[in-house]
């Protein structure tokens, strides 16, 4: 099932020029979509959260069409199989939210502070308001940007691995 | 090229040291080396592991979010390590994702993921990249072994370098441990070499050490002592043998003189004929002491030969020692020596051959005077304790104690040149001395020094109590009483003479004649055997010594013929060569009996006759 996945997601990857996709999602979200499947490997909850199924929550208007929902869809990490559902108000059974372009992240982050959380947007000052990895493009690439220190501060461990690939996190406001 | 075991010593032993501890060394330093290319090889092996599972463990992120750039970061740690010349990450599809190579090298990264491979040439490895146990990638990496080589050739070259120090090493200190072997060997060549060109066995060979090659010299040395020894006494032997012949031949001459001498007087029609009965009486002494001269070097040939014959019966000392001194007295007189005779038992019996015994006490009393100066004494006494004891004991000039230990041996005077002042061959006292011990006696010799007199004593152990039958007198070798001859002694009977040599031949011829034989004398065994079938002889004499056909084929061509034609005849061989091994192959070829020359003619005639007329067997061998 795993390998299903990794090969979605690599056919996401290299399909660069040549995406054709029925739900017309652009390519940028295709490969969000699967960053944000893949960031899970890289985090540890808490213990209390550590338990059920974890949540991958996008909030406010969904960029992936039914992707996400198709990625995650019998899949488990640590043991635990991976949920994906669209929120519109903050909910505390999230694991990750993603508020893409356009979401109240503002009102998202600060309901969500110190809680468990791991957070995810796509826009400039997106760390500076609180959050803990950023989507940015580079050099017409999806790369990204970690705020360790508001991470650690929610109790989540990002491993190091994925520390060492986020860009550097300049340009926090 | 020489071969190794023809090698000299002083080349082999550096050679052997030499391939010994070249082939330790290189036995020691080729495991070391083999062992520490194992151990490289290992240790190399699982550091290439460890740090393949490491990049591997960091490969994992950018990997999965594709971050070429910092997988190429983390490939480009492998800068600090020299050796690895490739490493390279795979995606799971097989595809180049980041790579590094060292730039001086000109690896490149596989098409696919090779496996792992610990070659010669370099090590491989590869393993997956896994994020939450889900495989991601390859990690490739490739080490070139240059360094191990590298190694390895350092390792042979100190190796090599540690080789020429050893040698070096080896030779130094070998060449001073050699000395201690190899120069004695040497030197004990040289001198054998020198000893064999030179042959001066007075060469020895320096000793040296104790140890076994010491040993070797010290038993060259003492073998050289031996042979110098032999050689010394081989020389002194062949000495005394040249002095022997000087002597041998100047006491044949003596009496030669006299009997030529008279001779030649007698057949001068001037001598008057009152010195006739001088001459010839001259002429017989003298040869009859030429014949005992001949008579001692045949006594001394049967003894050292071991064949001395004795007739052994009683005999009595006192009348032998009577009979010599008569012989000795008128030579004693001469000189007016004055001698004591003690004669304490009479007659003093033992078992003995008289006429050897006679021999014995005859030779001392003519030695004690031949010894003695002018107006000296001797003194002659026989005593009896266990057995008899005769000693002489004279004034004369003594011995040199150092030449008691050889009086007794043959060929030895105490003068030995040729113008020494006495005569004889120097065989008197050795057969002497044999002759008593025949007798199971002993002689001894004793002298106070040169000018101080000489003792001689006998001892003889067997004694004879009461007489058995009465002792033959014994015959001293004086001039003998002219021949009797029985002019009918050989009467009517029929002899035939062989001899080359004419003079024997018509001595023989006037013999027989003389005793009323009728004789007919021959010069080859052609004409004798003409004789025999002209008339069959009573007796036959031949000569054994002929030219052409000898005695022997004479008599062995006779005895083949029939009885009717010669093949009885009895026979005489007359022969010079008076050994007993002469006589027996005479009779053994053939003849009935044989005769020595010089031979006595009464006693020719008295054998013939008694073969004329014996039908038995043939009488006893009659030897000088």
């Amino acid at each position: 099932m795993a390998r299903r996945i990794g090969s979605i997601v690599v056919f996401l990857l290299c399909a660069g020029t040549a995406a054709v996709h029925p739900q017309e999602v652009p390519f940028e979200y295709q490969v969000k979509a699967a960053y944000l499947f893949n960031f899970v490997k890289f985090v540890e909850w808490p213990a209390d959260a550590s338990t059920g199924p974890l949540t991958i929550c996008v909030a406010g208007k969904n960029p992936f069409g039914d992707l996400l929902t198709a990625a995650v869809d019998g899949e488990a990490v640590h043991d635990r199989p991976l949920v994906a559902k669209v929120i519109s108000q903050p909910d505390p059974a999230c694991h990750v939210v993603f508020m893409p372009q356009g979401a109240a992240a503002a009102h998202y982050l600060k309901a969500l502070r110190d809680s468990p959380t791991l957070t995810v947007g796509e826009t400039p000052g997106f760390l500076a308001d609180g959050g803990m990895i950023n989507f940015i493009i580079e050099e017409g690439k999806v790369r990204f940007q970690i705020d360790a220190d508001a991470a650690s501060r929610a109790d989540l461990r990002i491993s190091s691995h994925l520390l060492r690939l986020a860009r550097a996190p300049g340009r926090r406001g | 090229m020489t071969r190794f075991r023809d090698l000299s010593i002083r080349h082999k032993l550096p050679l052997m040291t030499l391939v010994s501890t070249g082939a330790a060394l290189i036995l020691a330093s080729g495991g070391f080396l083999a062992w520490d290319l194992v151990q490289f090889r290992s240790g190399v092996r699982q550091d290439m592991r460890a740090q393949a599972a490491i990049i591997a463990e960091n490969s994992g992120a950018p990997l999965t979010f594709r971050d070429e750039r910092v997988g190429a970061d983390i490939l480009a740690g492998l800068r600090e390590r020299p050796h690895m010349e490739v490493a390279c990450l795979y995606t799971s599809d097989g595809a180049v994702f980041a790579s590094y190579r060292r730039p001086e090298r000109r690896a490149e990264c596989p098409d696919a993921p090779a496996g792992t491979r610990y070659g010669w040439d370099a090590f491989e490895v590869s393993v997956p990249v896994t994020v939450n146990a889900e495989p991601v990638g390859t990690f490739y990496i490739r080490r070139s072994l240059r360094d191990m080589y590298a190694r390895l050739r350092v390792g042979a070259a100190t190796v090599l370098g540690l080789l020429l120090l050893a040698i070096g090493a080896a030779f130094l200190t070998g060449a001073r441990m050699q000395k201690s072997i190899v120069t004695p060997l040497l030197q004990l060549a040289s001198t054998a070499r020198a000893i064999s060109e030179t042959r001066d066995y007075s060469l020895r060979a320096v000793p040296g050490p104790n140890d076994e090659v010491g040993i070797v010299v010290r038993a060259c040395n003492e073998m050289l002592d031996r042979i110098a020894e032999a050689l010394e006494r081989e020389r002194a032997a062949n000495r005394l043998k040249d002095e022997f012949l000087a002597t041998l031949s100047h006491e044949l001459r003596t009496p030669l003189n006299s009997i030529l001498g008279w001779s030649r007087m007698l057949r001068s029609s001037r001598l008057d004929p009152a010195w006739h009965e001088k001459a010839l009486e001259t002429i017989e002494r003298n040869a009859r002491a030429q014949a005992l001269l001949i008579e001692d070097l045949l006594d001394m040939s049967r003894i050292a030969s071991g064949k001395p014959r004795l007739q052994v019966r009683e005999a009595d000392l006192a009348a032998i020692l009577d009979a010599a001194i008569a012989v000795v007295q008128p030579g004693a007189a001469a000189k007016r020596l004055r001698i004591h005779v003690e004669i304490g038992v009479r007659p003093a019996l033992t078992r003995g051959d008289p006429g050897r015994l006679q021999q014995v006490v005859w030779n001392l009393l003519s030695n004690a005077v031949k010894f003695t100066p002018a107006e000296g004494q001797i003194w002659v006494r026989l005593e009896r304790e266990q057995g008899y004891r005769l000693s002489v004991r004279d004034s004369g000039v003594g011995m040199d104690p150092a030449f008691l230990t050889f009086v007794f041996q043959p060929f030895r005077q105490a003068d030995g040149t040729t113008t020494r002042e006495h005569g004889g061959l120097g065989l008197g006292l050795a057969i002497a001395k044999q002759l008593v011990e025949l007798h199971g006696g002993t002689i001894q010799a004793q002298s106070d020094g040169l000018g101080k007199g000489a003792t001689f004593e006998v001892y003889l152990p067997s004694v004879v109590e009461s007489p058995a039958e009465s002792p033959g007198p014994p015959n001293p070798p004086e001039v003998l009483p002219p021949m009797r001859v029985d002019p009918s002694l050989l009467r009517g009977l029929h002899v035939l003479v062989v001899d080359d040599e004419e003079d024997a031949r018509v001595l023989l011829e006037t013999t027989l004649t003389q005793h009323g034989a009728t004789v007919v004398a021959v010069a080859s065994v052609a004409d004798a055997l003409a004789a025999v079938d002209e008339r069959l002889p009573d007796v036959l004499l031949s000569d054994v010594g002929m030219p052409t056909e000898d005695g022997m084929d004479l008599i062995r061509r006779l005895r083949a013929r029939p009885r009717s034609r010669g093949g009885g005849v009895p026979a005489v061989a007359i022969t010079a060569y008076a050994s007993v091994a002469d006589g027996l192959a005479a009779e053994a070829a053939g003849y009935q009996s044989h005769l020595a020359k010089p031979f006595d003619p009464a006693e020719v005639a008295s054998l013939v006759a008694f073969l004329a007329h014996s039908t038995g067997s043939p009488p006893q061998a009659i030897v000088p």
